[in-house]
């Protein structure tokens, strides 16, 4: 449909060792696509096989219409930050800049968006490991990209840098640009996201738009009544999962389709409701709690 | 490609060593020459440059092996790979680069050569006076550039075959250097104790690194047991053979 970069049955042994296991997904033109799972899951080899830095056989990955195994030139323009920014040491941020841009009026433009005027012109061996983060980034915005891979992007980044390039991926994204982004700070990485794919152990174990995870997710509410042990006990007895927990009732899983019925057990039974506080599940327990199931 | 040569060429220009390379280089040919000023023997020093060619051979092992461990050693191949999706150009713009240089370091050579004999034995000694091969000093000169500049091709592309095989620079250049100043006194003994067993060994590629010495000092035949074009020959045979492997090497090294 709208799809500008799918990977179709992406296997890959390094050795004896399986890496990527019958790896299927896609990436929608102007969409951000979070790529997350554990450490080791195959996440930055997904990346690599993408960008053409690792052999792949018996499997496609189709850019913009085009499977770029079979294409010798990309028919679009990539941008890409994979494991450390690709930095010569004795170049400027400036040098580099120029050195990699084809149309170099867009060099100002990323260094402004990115707040990088500060240091752009010290040589790169001087940089802390934010700056040089910063600057991995503005090589892979260079010449307008159409799709943007990040691995871990948010590394070694300052809280208001972190907000930064939140919002300029936001703003590519809106522009059309497709992006596919990893990162272990999950609560950073779902406030960008459209898109979620889970690997772990080398397997897609979860590919859903974040709007239908969020509708999925359940959460847990936190109760205070004037008869907490009641209150406890005729949830229980009506099937909640709850438990008292620091003078509140603690109940799990709740959903939009059960949560007027838990309001209704403890109304009936006049309990008094004195406070109410609700927990969304967020990405980061929704992975763990998959990666536990995948694991048992 | 040929954004990929001009981002070689603006890594390499962009090197404090590249930078100060042709005053340094001047330097250690001013003082060869200023030691050697008052010797019986300036012909042969100035027909081999000062010395300028043995430096040039040093400079070119290490910006050839830094210009290709670098990218692996700083991730940096993995841009190059992504940007251009072939490997055998970011090779080629790597080699044609090289050779860019080397040409550029033999001009310098050859220019700091007639400065320093002006500056240290005037018009004492005339560029136009016989010297070998019934040349004038001039045409011996020039000539030895051209034997040394194709000497050189073996060096750059054995360095580049070196470092396809090895992350590290440092260990690229300590081989290479070990390559050149190892492999002539290696050849010569290879040669000397196995020439009449085996005479195939007369062929093997240290021996190649005998050119430019053959072609200032004819004598050195009996040292090589090749002639000048079997040199030539084998020098060019070589190069081409090292360019194949170190593509080969380079395409399947891991990133």
């Amino acid at each position: 449909m709208n799809d500008f970069l799918k990977v179709k049955h992406l296997n890959m042994k390094i050795g004896k060792r399986k890496i990527l296991k019958d790896i299927n997904f896609s990436c929608r033109k102007g969409h951000i696509t979070g790529l997350i799972g554990p450490n080791g899951a195959g996440k930055t080899t997904i990346m690599k096989c993408i960008l053409g830095l690792y052999p792949y056989h018996k499997a496609s990955i189709i850019l913009n219409g085009t499977d770029i195994k079979s294409s010798n030139i990309l028919n679009v323009g990539i941008g890409a930050l994979i494991e450390n920014p690709s930095i010569y040491p004795f170049l400027t941020g400036t040098e580099h800049l120029v050195m990699y841009a084809k149309d170099k009026n867009c060099i100002e433009d990323i260094v402004q968006a990115l707040k990088m005027q500060s240091f752009i012109n010290k040589k790169s061996k001087d940089y802390s490991l934010g700056m040089k983060q910063k600057l991995g980034i503005a090589i892979a915005l260079l010449d307008n990209p159409q799709l943007i891979i990040l691995d871990e992007p948010m590394n070694g980044l300052d809280p208001s840098s972190t907000y930064l390039l939140r919002n300029l991926l936001l703003k590519l994204a809106k522009q059309g640009i497709t992006i596919l982004i990893s990162s272990h700070i999950l609560s950073e990485l779902e406030k960008i996201i459209d898109d979620v794919v889970m690997i772990n152990n080398g397997k897609v174990i979860l590919n859903v738009s974040k709007n239908k995870l969020e509708q999925q997710s359940q959460s847990t509410l936190f109760l205070s009544t004037n008869h907490n042990d009641k209150a406890l006990k005729v949830l229980l007895e009506q099937g909640f999962k709850a438990q008292e927990s620091n003078g509140m009732i603690k109940a799990f899983n709740i959903s939009s389709s059960n949560l007027n019925e838990l309001l209704a057990v403890i109304i009936n039974n006049d309990i008094r409701l004195l406070g109410l506080e609700h927990k969304e599940n967020g990405l980061e327990d929704t992975l763990l709690k998959l990666i536990e199931s995948e694991n048992n | 490609m040929s954004s990929l040569i001009n981002q070689e060429i603006y890594k390499l220009c962009h090197k404090k060593t590249v930078q100060f390379t042709p005053l340094v280089l001047f330097l250690a040919m001013l003082v060869v020459g200023i030691i050697t000023k008052n010797g019986s023997d300036n012909r042969f020093y100035i027909e081999a440059g000062y010395a300028g060619f043995q430096w040039i051979t040093i400079i070119l092992i290490i910006e050839c092996a830094s210009m290709v461990a670098m990218e692996f050693q700083y991730g940096t191949i993995k841009h190059l790979i992504y940007e251009s999706n072939n490997r055998m150009k970011i090779y080629l713009s790597k080699l044609l680069t090289m050779f860019l240089y080397d040409v550029l370091l033999h001009i310098f050579t050859l220019v700091f050569t007639i400065v320093i004999k002006y500056l240290t034995v005037g018009t004492n000694v005339s560029f136009s006076q016989n010297y070998l091969y019934h040349a004038s000093l001039f045409q011996n000169l020039f000539t030895n550039t051209l034997v040394d500049f194709l000497g050189s091709l073996i060096i750059v592309s054995s360095v580049f075959m070196m470092a396809s095989l090895m992350n590290s620079s440092a260990i690229a250049i300590a081989v290479g250097i070990g390559f050149i100043f190892i492999g002539e006194g290696l050849s010569s003994a290879l040669i000397s104790a196995l020439i009449k067993k085996i005479p195939l060994i007369k062929w093997n590629p240290f021996n190649m690194l005998n050119i430019a010495n053959q072609w200032s000092n004819p004598d050195y035949f009996s040292t090589t047991h090749l002639t000048q074009t079997q040199l030539i020959n084998g020098n060019i045979l070589y190069t081409l053979i090292f360019i194949v492997m170190s593509f080969l090497f380079f395409r399947k090294k891991r990133v």
